[in-house]
């Protein structure tokens, strides 16, 4: 069995879990409010198994080549550097507010990863804060709060 | 008729409402741009304005504004593969393909002008069928409806992705997701544990950014590259208007069923585009391409979207139903205005309504002219590297997110959505068919909901609904088998 083919069996049963959760929550629920649930949830789980089946009949024909790229190997390699930033960025978000974040986020990404010049990186950053707060006070939008400060909230 | 709608185009062409109607179109352009917003969104930021305004003026004001979303969502369909509303789903899976080979020029040039002749036609038909739609709209009733959208759902499932039975249960996925929250029918919240930023389910626009618009970012800063694989955008604008003649008969037909199913109340704004981008597959001799960057499947739902607009005004207008999310807030556009809509729309308001029918067409013409005008630069952004925008991207889509309910919870969805949508991308899962299932998920419950409480279990005897219950099920079978066949013909 290729690794492809494993992660996505393993994929499917993760997803069939969650439908026996929902079908099993879903018994405790009213008529009218369990009838939905319950009818897709019970169809999913019926062609889930189906698909389960197929994805195995189909790796059979083919080559483990066509598989496609199993996702835990270098696809996770490759991506990680990027959902890291992602996590900063929320995490700079829960901390000071989203503006400075934002702005703190355009200016490194730009420049470490976006091979931006300096100031190119930072007049972004500065076009960005500017086009938030217009944006804000147009439409009377507000801001994720930050835990110590949130100068623009 | 032909008197009260001459009277109605001087009402329209008077400077200080076509103002309006330009302010509208302006917003509806940003609107469609911006990945994830919509028809509703749209609507409820103008909506506030209308009070007090002259009712003419705001009347053009908000249906200028609905008339070209699906319009400019063309951009972000064809050049960052991220539907820029439900109804410019199927797009992505051509005009997105054709970006990536450098022809958003073709893509983009086709689409606008197949979406003028749409909702011209849309338009047109509007006008047309006002009085003769009352008897047909009212022949529908909720199991017909129920059985409607279970047959749309399979056409969508079908049709999207490689695998058949992976697009119909993505649909699933979708119904399931919207169902967090509170019961639509009972006091009942269902699968929300202890979360209160759940119980009023989770937002079309999270989900809509959360799916398409996270795993392209991601995946395009791994492979470090812009949404365009090459280097020029080669072919250019005038093949795109060519195209669209070209295929005139299929611009014809996709606007015909657009405005046909956008008059069936819930089922058209997400599904017309699938339904027709199906059609267009059909009827096309050699299916190899479409999937690939067939311009087949970029003018078929484009004409029909905004064709739609029109088909969705019949019942909104005629009998106060709404025919898609946009006409509902519309609706209540219009009873903030002091006009109920109904029956009087034909006699007494029929100014108002031949209104609507005239700012429908010029908005669409004044809406494609704009995008023709705008698509040179914007398509440009497709050949920028992602490291370069992405965080910009990000940002714009992270305050889009909070904008929906202005909690955490928001940006959690959004990125725990994103992740989901990531994996789904990942082992090949169709993604688009989650939206739709979603946003068809209330009016398929209602239906159902209304349909066994109604009639019990005797509403699966109607011979209507047997019919389309057959036409679902030889759809389903048809195409699994076909799809079936040319997996193993690609295998051997």
């Amino acid at each position: 069995m290729s690794r492809r083919l494993l992660e996505e069996l393993v994929f499917m049963a993760i997803i069939a879990v969650i439908l026996v959760v929902m079908l099993w929550a879903a018994m405790d629920y009213p008529f009218t409010a369990r009838l939905m649930p319950q009818v897709v949830a019970g169809t999913a789980l019926l062609l889930l198994v189906i698909e389960f089946v197929q994805t195995v009949r189909r790796s059979r024909h083919k080559p483990a080549t066509e598989h496609g790229e199993p996702l835990f190997g270098d696809k996770l390699k490759r991506t990680m550097p990027y959902l890291l930033w992602l996590a900063a960025l929320y995490v700079a978000v829960s901390l000071i507010g989203l503006v400075i974040s934002a702005a703190l986020f355009c200016a490194a990404f730009g420049y470490f990863v976006g091979k931006l010049r300096w100031w190119a990186a930072l007049l972004g950053s500065v076009l960005l804060v500017v086009f938030l707060i217009a944006l804000g006070e147009g439409f009377n939008l507000d801001w994720p709060p930050g835990y110590f400060f949130s100068p623009f909230h | 008729m032909f008197e009260a709608a001459l009277e109605a185009l001087s009402i329209v062409l008077d400077p200080s409402r076509l103002v309006f109607m330009l302010l509208g179109v302006s917003v509806g352009l940003i609107v469609g741009i911006l990945p994830g917003l919509g028809g509703v969104v749209g609507m409820s930021l103008l909506l506030p304005f209308v009070y007090g305004m002259d009712t003419y003026a705001a009347i053009a004001m908000l249906i200028g504004m609905a008339a070209v979303i699906a319009t400019a969502d063309t951009f972000p369909s064809v050049l960052i593969g991220v539907p820029g509303s439900a109804g410019s789903q199927a797009t992505v899976l051509d005009g997105y393909p054709l970006a990536q080979q450098g022809r958003a020029g073709l893509a983009l040039s086709a689409a606008f002008s197949a979406s003028l002749i749409g909702g011209l036609i849309g338009a047109l038909v509007l006008f047309l069928i006002l009085p003769v739609a009352r008897p047909v709209i009212l022949s529908f009733k909720s199991p017909h409806l129920f059985m409607l959208t279970v047959l749309g759902l399979c056409v969508v499932g079908l049709l999207a992705g490689k695998y058949p039975f992976r697009g119909i249960l993505a649909t699933l996925f979708g119904i399931l997701i919207a169902m967090l929250g509170s019961a639509p029918a009972s006091v009942t919240f269902r699968f929300v544990g202890d979360s209160t930023y759940l119980m009023d389910g989770v937002p079309l626009a999270i989900l809509a950014m959360g799916l398409f618009a996270v795993p392209e970012i991601i995946d395009l800063l791994a492979e470090n590259r812009a949404v365009s694989k090459v280097k020029t955008l080669s072919e250019g604008w005038k093949s795109g208007i060519k195209a669209t003649f070209t295929h005139r008969w299929l611009v014809l037909r996709s606007s015909a069923l657009g405005v046909a199913v956008g008059a069936i109340p819930g089922l058209g704004g997400s599904v017309v585009d699938w339904l027709s981008y199906g059609q267009a597959m059909h009827t096309t001799k050699d299916k190899s391409r479409f999937g690939q960057g067939e311009i087949r499947g970029v003018i078929a739902p484009e004409s029909s979207n905004n064709a739609k607009e029109g088909g969705a005004l019949i019942p909104t207008l005629l009998f106060g139903i709404p025919g898609s999310g946009t006409t509902a807030v519309l609706l209540g556009g219009l009873i903030l205005l002091g006009i109920q809509p109904g029956p009087s729309m034909l006699t007494s308001n029929l100014p108002v309504t031949l209104t609507v029918v005239w700012t429908l067409a010029l908005a669409n013409v004044v809406g494609a002219l704009a995008c023709f005008l705008l698509s040179r630069p914007i398509a440009r952004l497709s050949m920028i590297p992602a490291s370069k925008f992405a965080p910009f991207l990000i940002i714009v889509m992270m305050v889009g997110a909070y904008q929906n309910t202005r909690q955490w919870g928001d940006l959690v969805a959004f990125i725990v959505i994103g992740l989901v949508g990531w994996l789904f991308k990942t082992y090949d899962w169709p993604r688009a068919p989650v939206l739709i299932g979603f946003v068809l998920a209330p009016s398929i419950e209602r239906y159902l909901t209304i349909s066994a409480s109604r009639y019990g279990w005797s509403w699966l005897a109607d011979p209507i609904v047997i019919v389309i219950g057959l036409v679902s099920i030889a759809i389903l079978f048809a195409g699994a088998r076909v799809k079936g066949k040319s997996q193993t013909r690609e295998a051997s």
